[in-house]
């Protein structure tokens, strides 16, 4: 079929709310999404970060993020393209020094899964930093106990 | 999805259904790849976990003239919703129709809470179906097909049987008689309904029974109903007891 999957594939969420119904012969793929607001309401943060540890030991800590990391490279069924809207820069920081830096670009993809190691140093807090776009920085932290 | 990725694992027990002609169901979760599986498997990566949390804290807020959440009367969820999802779309007698668990949530909302209903397919209702379907994760779909729902499931029936579209293609052609065969890159699951609301990784978002009916059929190229619609709450009961005893899966992970 022609562009069968493709054009829903091309981005659910961009069809949210238009073209319902019917602007295209054989609309609407998308099943018909109606109110998403932006993207950006409602960003939710998944971090996982050890209460415990020994000192010196190596921990992995895990993050995931919301986040639709438009690459600027899709149009919507509307024919407009949709801009460049990504997080383009996370960061941790251990007691406030930063451990680990990772700069994204466009084919990270949607909802950006990170993990990494880190040594546990000493007892404190550790945070995680995701700078959007837009301007906004998202971040979350968790505290650590090191014996 | 990758080559040969199917292949072990438990893409076995789909093959061994598939040689019945789809006779006991077996979930979509055994014809997916290992990647999408570990997906789903894994609370934290799971993205469809997103929603069932966005779920509990709307359980919990509360909306319309009376004052009330959907906890100030059915209190903890993970009590008062166990096996709940497992027995939608039923029949409402005072309606005297179908209802599934986005309208019945809608019910309650303008009914009993004074709060506009929430729009079909909205991140909302979505959340507040996922959080209560998951509140039956592993308990066996199982619907009532008797009495008054009987002929709802005829249509289900019918509807699932015909015919339609310009590729001329009856739900069943598939997903009876070729579940696990290829349709280009992706495996063709028997299209069972107990992973919903479920996260579609090509639409980067929830969806619900009726998103994914609608893409069904505008994939055969056939006309397409409303969310909602009476003709999809057929289908979606008939589906519903076509999968009966599966396990409930929400919030799946599909491609």
């Amino acid at each position: 079929m022609p562009s069968g999957q493709g054009e829903d594939a091309g981005d659910g969420r961009a069809a949210a709310g238009r073209n319902e119904r019917g602007a295209h012969r054989g609309a609407p793929p998308d099943g018909g999404r109606v109110e998403s607001g932006t993207a950006m309401d409602g960003v939710r943060v998944r971090i996982a970060v050890p209460a415990t540890a020994k000192r010196g030991e190596v921990l992995e800590l895990k993050t995931l993020i919301t986040h639709p990391m438009d690459n600027g490279f899709m149009f919507s069924r509307d024919g407009e393209r949709i801009p460049r809207h990504i997080i383009h820069r996370f960061e941790a920081l251990y007691n406030g020094a930063l451990v680990f830096r990772a700069d994204w670009h466009e084919a990270v993809s949607t909802n950006p899964f990170i993990s990494f190691h880190t040594v546990a140093d000493e007892s404190g807090r550790i945070e995680f930093r995701w700078y959007d776009d837009d301007g906004a920085v998202y971040t979350e932290s968790a505290d650590i106990e090191v014996g | 999805m990758l080559a040969g990725d199917l292949l072990g694992g438990t893409a076995a027990i789909a093959e061994e259904s598939d040689r019945f002609g789809g006779e006991f169901p077996v979930s979509g979760y055994h014809y997916m790849g290992e990647l999408v599986r570990a997906l789903q498997d894994d609370d934290f990566q799971n993205p469809g976990l997103f929603a069932v949390e966005h779920g509990a804290e709307l359980w919990v807020a509360v909306e319309g003239t009376a004052g009330k959440s959907c906890a100030s009367c059915h209190g903890d969820a993970a009590h008062s919703m166990r096996g709940v999802a497992a027995r939608y779309p039923a029949y409402a007698p005072k309606r005297r129709e179908l209802v599934n668990l986005e309208l019945r949530i809608n019910e309650e909302r303008t009914g009993r809470m004074g709060a506009p209903a929430l729009p079909m397919e909205s991140d909302a209702l979505l959340a507040l179906a996922a959080f209560i379907t998951y509140q039956s994760r592993g308990m066996p779909m199982n619907v009532d097909v008797s009495g008054e729902a009987r002929r709802f499931f005829e249509d289900g029936k019918a509807f699932y049987e015909r015919r339609r579209g310009q590729l001329d293609l009856a739900c069943g052609q598939c997903h009876d008689r070729l579940a696990g065969a290829r349709l280009r890159g992706d495996r063709i699951s028997q299209g069972h309904v107990n992973g919903f609301p479920f996260y579609r990784l090509m639409w980067r978002s929830m969806g619900s029974r009726h998103r994914m009916f609608r893409w069904c059929n505008w994939a055969v190229r056939a006309e397409t109903y409303a969310l909602g619609s009476p003709e999809y709450l057929s289908l979606e009961l008939y589906a519903a007891w076509r999968g009966r005893g599966l396990p409930i899966e929400a919030p799946a992970v599909r491609p």
